[in-house]
């Protein structure tokens, strides 16, 4: 009789499996995966999405650089023009970047250096805030299984106007949890496209908070952490 | 400004305005405040913004003090630094005295982080947090004239607080002759500070261009108040209106205002945006009417310039540049929560499995690996235990600590690291797909390690033995195996739904936890999973329970199989003992026989 060689059960890490949740969600509303190098150009993670050299927001990420003037990516949105230009994407589209992206910050329970984005982006002739609303609507509430409560108020980012975030009600507590927004027309421009006739939103959702909101884990370091007690859970 | 609400119901005002509240008690709110608005970094700014919001005007008006001259003897603005400073003006004052400021002043002062220092001093920095221009007070008679410039390299100044900074051509600077007497915008310099002595002084207000200061600041490392107003910019309308308030308080605590002086260079331009109902429309999917745009941007500032054109106000010049954020803000107003939903045309994609790799984790998950995420940088240390060339690896200019210096240029440190952290587990196999870095080339790779020569395959093996370079310098207790190959290369596929569930975390101890297995014998259809969850559900302090072996014999006879399950046990607030590990054991153990008619073999 045969022995069986597939146990301990493997497993997929917390991350991958919100990911793959996320993706296959949102491939249902007609965005498609690519991805992007986490070691880039300044200009593609800042400048082409607007932050210029002596744009504040440069301090709100600060940033990790190497040694020959590359930026490890501060968020997914880094592959935003290029997808519309070296990859030759053409609209309409949708599109979302899952990815690895890195703060320069100190780490505690609840700060990583290294954690992982998803960047959703759709670019069509006729796109507005209401297309955004019901795009974050249906994607969270599918994604967090419930009805959840949603709040959504004005913030700035310099690659959307107007820039909005989401705040979930979860367990209680109002918790912030993306940013979002038209696409900037001088964004659209920088992927040689008319924002006259080409308009679009985007946003950007952590997956590490999203993984640990779904998950109930409190300090964000246990991820990385390759310990078994954490990862066998799952 | 009058406030009708709880500090509760006007954060939640704020909130909708775009200012969401870090933390408030009943005495003040604090609010974040975005880099593009400066103008709200100040009482009147967000005074403005809670008017607005009413469809009321401000009580208070911040009347402009009138001018004695347009030009100054005394202030020599030299040519590199005017296309910086797009205003200068100044108030002179006589008579003092300077003494200590009202209890209202000073707790008001205190709530906001500052201490109280004397009537003028208190006056500039007062007057900066509730209009947002910055001030600045020399005492007159410490001066012989003001005169304004990039610095010479090498010139250093003394600020207020005593601090010596060195200065180059990036910094703004005020001489008094050959001496640095204000970090222009940013500090003033200690010599000719205001004391309780001063009986002459000259109130400078300015307005920079942001950039201005920033290169400054960044280069002499001062962050002020004013510095961080002023980077976020300076409404260029606002000098005389401050020195209007400061002169009216000055006046009423006994002194005389003299010379007004205001030199302007090239102020920018007011521009006009265009905002109609179709582009509101097409913007935020809403429908509305002229009258209600002109009303609510008429009261944010943005007066009428004929037909569906709106005057950007002088405090939103850096801000407001485009239809789309003039459109933001009739939708502020109107709030953001009353967007209605649009979907977006019907159109399903087939994600493919190899987005994000999603088959071939899911491969690995069916054959056994528990997949593992590493950091991506590792040490100097590290580099050379691994027996890479430094000239090889990309270095970071501005690591978090010496750990962080280089970006990994393969899987196995990382993973070996993940293998180190289970000191408990005898046996277990890890994967990662994750990216790796090299010189100018960045490659996705596939890593496996495992306690277990057998389930290594693929590629190069690696082995760590405690003896070899690597096992000593990790302080490898056993050998290790290891592969890595291009993710691309990897043929497995497999679905991932079956490894995809909703487990809510335990809290793993800071304790050592005990492992156990136990072993026995259950007919053949008894499910695994349910075993394992009874198993788990009996005890909390069974973390993880999971099934590593299972197997039919001939000796263990047909309809029935035997099942091999190790437990880890844990307690979050002690040490467990071997009699805690027992008895926890022997509970698992009975609950298995009741259950599921188990013959326990040990």
């Amino acid at each position: 009789m045969p022995r069986n060689h597939k146990f301990p059960k493997g497993r997929l890490h917390p991350l991958t499996q919100t990911l793959s949740r996320a993706i296959y969600i949102l491939a249902d509303m007609g965005f498609e995966t690519i991805e992007g190098p986490e070691v880039t150009s300044e200009w593609n993670n800042f400048d082409s999405v607007l932050v210029g050299k002596n744009h504040p927001a440069r301090d709100t990420q600060d940033t990790f650089w190497t040694t020959d003037g590359r930026v490890l990516r501060t968020h997914t949105s880094a592959m935003q023009v290029p997808a519309m230009t070296e990859l030759g994407k053409k609209p309409p589209v949708r599109i979302i970047v899952p990815g690895r992206i890195y703060r320069n910050e100190a780490t505690d329970a609840t700060h990583e250096a290294t954690f992982y984005q998803l960047e959703g982006f759709a670019i069509d002739k006729n796109i507005n805030m209401g297309h955004l609303v019901w795009t974050l609507k249906t994607f969270l509430g599918s994604m967090l299984k419930t009805d959840i409560e949603m709040k959504f108020y004005p913030h700035h980012f310099p690659y959307v106007e107007p820039g909005m975030e989401v705040m979930i009600k979860w367990r209680g507590k109002w918790l912030e949890l993306l940013g979002s927004g038209l696409i900037h027309p001088n964004v659209i421009k920088n992927m040689k496209l008319d924002p006259v006739v080409w308009h679009g939103f985007a946003f950007g959702v952590g997956i590490d908070r999203l993984m640990m909101l779904e998950r109930g884990i409190d300090d964000i370091r246990l991820t990385y952490s390759g310990d078994l007690r954490f990862l066998k859970q799952f | 400004m009058e406030v009708k609400e709880s500090p509760d119901e006007l954060a939640e005002i704020f909130l909708t305005l775009g200012f969401p509240a870090d933390k408030m008690n009943d005495k003040y709110l604090d609010l974040e405040i975005t880099p593009n608005r400066g103008d709200c970094l100040s009482v009147l700014g967000l005074a403005r913004e809670y008017a607005a919001y009413h469809g009321i005007k401000l009580k208070k008006d911040f009347a402009e003090l009138k001018p004695t001259l347009r030009k100054s003897d005394f202030i020599d603005i030299r040519r590199p630094a005017q296309k910086d400073i797009w205003r200068y003006s100044y108030l002179i004052a006589e008579g003092g005295p300077t003494g200590e400021s009202d209890g209202t002043i000073k707790e008001r002062l205190k709530l906001i982080g500052l201490n109280s220092k004397n009537t003028i001093i208190d006056l500039t920095n007062y007057l900066m947090h509730e209009t947002g221009q910055p001030l600045h007070a020399f005492d007159l008679d410490k001066i012989k004239g003001i005169s304004i410039n990039y610095a010479r390299q090498g010139d250093t100044i003394k600020l207020l607080n005593n601090q010596t900074t060195k200065l180059t051509e990036e910094n703004l600077v005020a001489y008094d002759g050959e001496t640095p007497i204000d970090l222009f915008g940013i500090c003033g310099g200690g010599k000719p500070a205001v004391d309780k002595d001063t009986k002459r002084i000259l109130v400078q207000a300015a307005a920079i261009v942001p950039s201005a200061i920033r290169r400054s600041s960044k280069a002499s490392g001062v962050v002020t108040p004013a510095s961080y107003l002023y980077e976020r910019y300076v409404d260029y309308d606002l000098t005389l209106r401050a020195l209007g308030e400061a002169a009216k308080r000055l006046r009423a605590g006994g002194w005389q205002i003299g010379e007004v002086v205001d030199i302007t260079h090239e102020l920018p331009a007011p521009k006009s945006l265009e905002l109609m109902p179709g582009d509101y429309r097409r913007i935020t999917g809403l429908v509305t009417n002229e009258e209600n745009i002109a009303a609510k941007l008429a009261g944010l500032g943005f007066a009428s310039a004929g037909g569906s054109s709106y005057t950007v106000p002088s405090w939103r010049a850096e801000d407001v540049k485009t239809t789309e954020s003039i459109a933001e803000e009739v939708l502020r107003l109107d709030g953001f929560n009353t967007i209605k939903e649009e979907p977006l045309s019907s159109a399903k994609k087939e994600p493919r499995y190899e987005d994000y790799r999603l088959g071939a984790r899911a491969a690995l998950a069916k054959d056994g690996f528990a997949e593992q995420y590493s950091y991506s940088f590792i040490s100097d240390r590290e580099a050379l235990a691994g027996g890479y060339k430094k000239e090889d690896l990309v270095e970071i200019a501005n690591p978090l600590s010496l750990n962080f210096q280089y970006l990994r240029p393969s899987l196995l440190i990382g993973l070996i690291k993940a293998a180190l952290a289970n000191p408990w587990i005898n046996d277990f196999k890890m994967f990662e797909i994750g990216n790796v870095f090299l010189k100018n080339i960045e490659t996705e790779k596939l890593g496996m390690i495992s306690t277990r020569a057998n389930d290594i395959k693929f590629g190069d093996v690696v082995k760590i033995t405690p003896g070899s370079d690597l096992g000593r310098f990790f302080r490898v207790k056993r050998s290790l195996y290891f592969c890595e190959m291009d993710a691309g290369s990897y043929k497995g596929s497999a679905d991932t739904g079956a490894y995809i569930n909703d487990a809510v975390y335990q809290t793993i101890s800071k304790f050592p936890p005990v492992v156990s297995d136990i072993s026995f014998v259950v007919a053949e259809n008894c499910n695994e999973e349910e075993i394992i969850a009874a198993a788990k559900n009996d005890n909390r302090h069974i973390l993880i329970a999971e099934i590593f072996d299972v197997y039919r014999s001939r000796k263990i006879g047909p309809g029935q199989k035997s099942i091999a399950m190790r437990l880890i046990f844990e307690d979050t607030k002690k040490t467990l003992t071997a009699e805690d590990a027992e008895e926890y054991r022997r509970q698992t153990i009975e609950l298995i026989k009741k259950n599921y008619h188990a013959q326990v073999r040990g």
